[in-house]
């Protein structure tokens, strides 16, 4: 799991401008989040939405965005972003978001667990998404 | 220098390391699934050192490190493994290889346990765990997770108590950037010397505050032990110690500081107290930095009723945290005392000068390289240094998660 967190952020294009968008199900209550609590849930600190009901980070394996993403919300470099996650993952107090292999995978836990939320290209929004945070 | 005592050692050395590395990578490649997930870290570790030296590093329990020789003693390799029984039911199991400084392999198991998110940012654990005093004491085996290029040397453990097993809680509370974490545990004591030291309960609580590039933690543990000589003699059958522990890091202008310190407090065993303070600056790929740590230890003499001669001095229990006496040529000599009577113990002072550099290789790998002047008194009642011994150290690590 680590090695693929990792191994996905080296062969990252360098030069990927994607319109990122960070979605939940459509059946989901949540409407929108802010930052904060987008970086806080990506990054294991919370979760739980502002709601109380419970987060379930999950990601693309191997997406072109992912450095962008993490970059944009958190400020931190790849290998600050690796140090940090070592520290979490090791000491048993945190767990990076759950990897999926492809979008259908995606849609598909949207469809049943509204705590499901994700970070997409906006292209690949479809009507079982609902967009939540858009980045400026 | 007489490095490497022979080729021939040296190559039996790297064949075993050779020879473990397909058995961690066996275990990683099977489980992949979703349920299941592991996580592996090695460290590979050449140390000179100048003068015999006892070195508290990456591997456990200590190691005794001979003069001008290089050696690989402190290397290892691990996993952690993961398997998300249900939602909310998870299973983790940490553990690591190492060879002895015999050529020994030697297994360790640092985290075993049940955890159970109630997904209110509560998580409760059950099981083995360590003991959250600094945080290299829960991260002592994961030589990636620090810029050192080993633990910080009085920083090794909550003196010698670095597992416990019992229940852990761990409450996380964010606002904003403001972001809190709680933790508290109660459980049995396990001590690395648990031949003389017989842990009974343990209780601790644990709290860190983090705003930004700042945080700030603090811990206190007490544990009650049965103290005991080797020959199974019982000193102390409700020994007590308490430790707290506070430790912080703020990065402003590319500078990060580190401090940290710990007291303890204890019945029979050595009072321990540390101090370290650490500064690096990142230049791209690579961080130099320098740090200083200070450990004292007050070594208290046996309380065993009955003859004073029941109490020879090699029947003492080394003090708790893994600390043993110096090797020959080290040893202090004896002082003047009627026979039969024990030598009263000393007391050691240990500081560590160094500087380093890290270099990332990549996300998931490192090296290091750092230079270190490590000097240990033992000090008598008086005060009086009885022994001095100080020396260089020289360490190249190459350390990584996989």
């Amino acid at each position: 799991m680590l090695r693929s967190l990792l191994l996905s952020s080296l062969f990252i294009s360098s030069s990927v401008f994607a319109e990122l968008v960070v979605v939940v199900g459509k059946d989901s209550k949540i409407n929108s989040l802010d930052e904060s609590t987008v970086e806080n849930i990506f990054l294991s600190r919370t979760n739980r939405y502002p709601d109380g009901s419970k987060a379930k980070p999950i990601e693309l394996k191997n997406n072109n965005y992912r450095r962008e993403f993490y970059t944009r919300l958190t400020g931190k470099s790849p290998r600050q972003l690796s140090a940090y996650w070592t520290t979490l993952i090791f000491s048993g107090k945190g767990k990076p978001p759950k990897k999926l292999d492809d979008i259908n995978m995606v849609l598909e836990i949207a469809e049943v667990d509204t705590g499901m939320i994700t970070y997409l290209d906006a292209s690949l929004v479809t009507d079982d998404l609902k967009v939540v945070y858009r980045f400026e | 220098m007489q490095a490497f005592s022979s080729t021939k050692a040296l190559i039996k050395t790297f064949s075993k390391n050779f020879l473990l590395i397909p058995c961690i990578y066996s275990f990683y490649s099977l489980a992949s699934s979703n349920d299941i997930s592991v996580n592996g870290f090695y460290t590979i570790d050449a140390t000179y050192a100048e003068k015999n030296v006892e070195l508290i590093g990456t591997a456990q329990p200590s190691r005794d490190l001979d003069a001008s020789d290089i050696q690989f003693s402190n290397s290892l390799i691990g996993a952690q493994l993961n398997y998300q029984i249900n939602d909310n039911l998870f299973l983790s199991i940490l553990g690591d290889i190492s060879l002895t400084p015999r050529d020994e392999v030697e297994t360790n198991i640092s985290w075993a346990y049940i955890g159970y998110d109630f997904g209110d940012d509560l998580m409760a654990r059950v099981g083995q765990l360590q003991t959250p005093l600094l945080k290299g004491t829960e991260l002592r085996t994961i030589g990636i997770s620090r810029i050192w290029a080993r633990p910080i040397i009085p920083g090794n453990g909550s003196s010698g108590f670095n597992d416990f097993v019992g229940l852990d809680l761990v409450k996380k509370n964010s606002s904003g950037q403001h972001h809190w974490m709680f933790q508290g545990g109660i459980g049995k004591a396990e001590h690395e010397q648990s031949q003389m030291i017989d842990g009974k309960s343990m209780t601790y609580v644990a709290a860190q505050y983090q705003y930004q590039d700042f945080w700030l933690r603090t811990a206190l543990v007490n544990a009650q032990y049965e103290f005991k000589t080797l020959d199974e003699r019982v000193i102390d059958d409700n020994a007590s110690i308490n430790m707290l522990s506070m430790e912080s890091e703020y990065a402003f202008n590319s500078i990060t500081v580190n401090v940290g310190g710990s007291i303890g407090q204890s019945d029979q065993s050595p009072e321990d107290s540390m101090a370290y303070a650490s500064l690096n600056y990142p230049l791209g790929d690579i961080t130099p930095y320098v740090y200083v740590s200070y450990r004292a230890q007050d070594v208290k003499p046996l309380d065993v009723e009955g003859d004073d001669s029941q109490q020879p001095n090699d029947n003492r229990p080394p003090p708790p945290d893994g600390d043993r006496p110096p090797t020959d040529g080290n040893r202090p000599p004896p002082p003047e005392q009627p026979l039969n009577r024990p030598a009263p113990p000393l007391d050691n002072e240990i500081v560590s000068w160094s500087v380093g550099a890290r270099w990332f290789w990549s996300e998931s790998t490192v090296v290091k390289a750092q230079f270190e002047l490590l000097n240990k008194d033992s000090i008598n009642n008086d005060g009086v240094v009885q022994n001095s011994n100080k020396g260089n150290l020289i360490t190249l690590t190459i350390e990584g998660i996989f």
